[in-house]
């Protein structure tokens, strides 16, 4: 910028209008010499950790006993509190199929079919968490909002 | 300022936070919902520089533009990053009036929980229903605190070194 040479700040136009805002409360866009935590920096960070640290020994309000389902071909089905621990046997097409609730999850420990996937799939704990075991016609489902959790997340 | 000048700055800094987006991307994310916010040192370093408008403006861009290049434009996670972004600008904006007390720091604090909780909020609306969300606001809070932080102090350094518009006449070399 060929700005006039000799005339020193005087002759500079207005700040106010170069620098696009007007004059602000405490001129922030400048911190030189201020410390990088003021008092009330400190204030905002503590506020926030402590909400959240607060919040999080807050046991957040337990739902309602969960409940699950045994569904057999679609045509039976019982459902189950979760949080009562105990075995249910099913009888199935091709024998039966040995359902066991523990702490709050289901799984399926004894099934008669071949390739027993529907033991191997482990233990239902969440809403909408589903056990099948296609050979012997029987499937777990935990009931509920299946709200959370989802296939995929892009972002 | 007059118009060339700002519409430089103001695609130097749209242009600075689309890179701080991109780093950020590559960075490995402890949950995918909770984000550092780098591209928010922008937005702060906009708004105090070039005030509350052209803090939107820069907001408004980076977003849709990062969205465009990812290809989640107008999907739910630009709706995310849409809330996000503009309730850290506004909050900021607002904050911004307690300046004396309030440093760089405190501000990109406040910009960080908003832009989390907002997006909580969509989260909440969209997905989990206000259940989910309250499950995950404990740990939304203390991350943004963290993340404000570490951008804040980022901020304050920027907004140190950087030659932008300076108050009082005594710059050391001409405006844009």
């Amino acid at each position: 910028m060929s700005g006039p040479a000799g005339h020193g700040d005087g002759a500079r136009p207005s700040d106010e209008r170069t620098t696009g805002r007007p004059p602000g409360p405490g001129d922030l866009a400048r911190p030189r010499g201020r410390p990088l935590l003021t008092w009330a920096d400190r204030v905002v960070l503590y506020t926030l950790v402590g909400l959240g640290v607060v919040l999080l020994i807050v046991p957040a309000g337990s739902g309602e006993a969960g409940r699950f389902r045994i569904e057999r071909a679609g045509d039976v089905a019982m459902t189950l509190p979760l949080n009562v621990d105990m075995d249910y046997e099913v009888p199935g097409p091709l024998g039966t199929t040995v359902v066991r609730v523990r702490d709050g999850a289901v799984s399926i420990i004894e099934s008669p079919c071949t390739h027993r996937i529907c033991v191997a799939m482990g233990a239902a704990r969440k809403p909408g968490a589903v056990i099948v075991c296609v050979p012997n016609e029987v499937v777990v489902r935990v009931l509920g909002e299946s709200g959370e959790g989802h296939d995929a997340l892009t972002r | 300022m007059a118009g060339t000048s700002r519409i430089a700055r103001l695609g130097m800094f749209v242009a600075a936070a689309l890179v701080l987006y991109g780093v950020e991307a590559a960075l490995p994310s402890l949950f995918p919902f909770l984000r550092l916010g780098l591209a928010n040192i922008a937005t702060l370093v906009v708004l105090l520089t070039m005030g509350f408008a052209d803090a939107v403006i820069v907001t408004i861009l980076r977003v849709t533009i990062a969205s465009l290049i990812v290809g989640t434009f107008a999907g739910p996670g630009y709706a995310l990053a849409m809330a996000g972004g503009l309730s850290a600008a506004a909050a900021m904006g607002v904050f911004s009036r307690l300046s004396p007390p309030l440093g760089v720091v405190g501000l990109s604090l406040i910009g960080a929980a908003c832009h989390n909780l907002a997006q909580l909020g969509v989260v909440a609306g969209l997905y989990t229903g206000p259940a989910g969300a309250a499950v995950l606001l404990p740990m939304a809070l203390v991350v943004s605190a963290a993340a404000g932080l570490a951008t804040g102090i980022v901020a304050f350094f920027v907004l140190e070194k950087l030659p932008l518009p300076r108050q009082n006449g005594a710059s050391r070399r001409p405006a844009l």
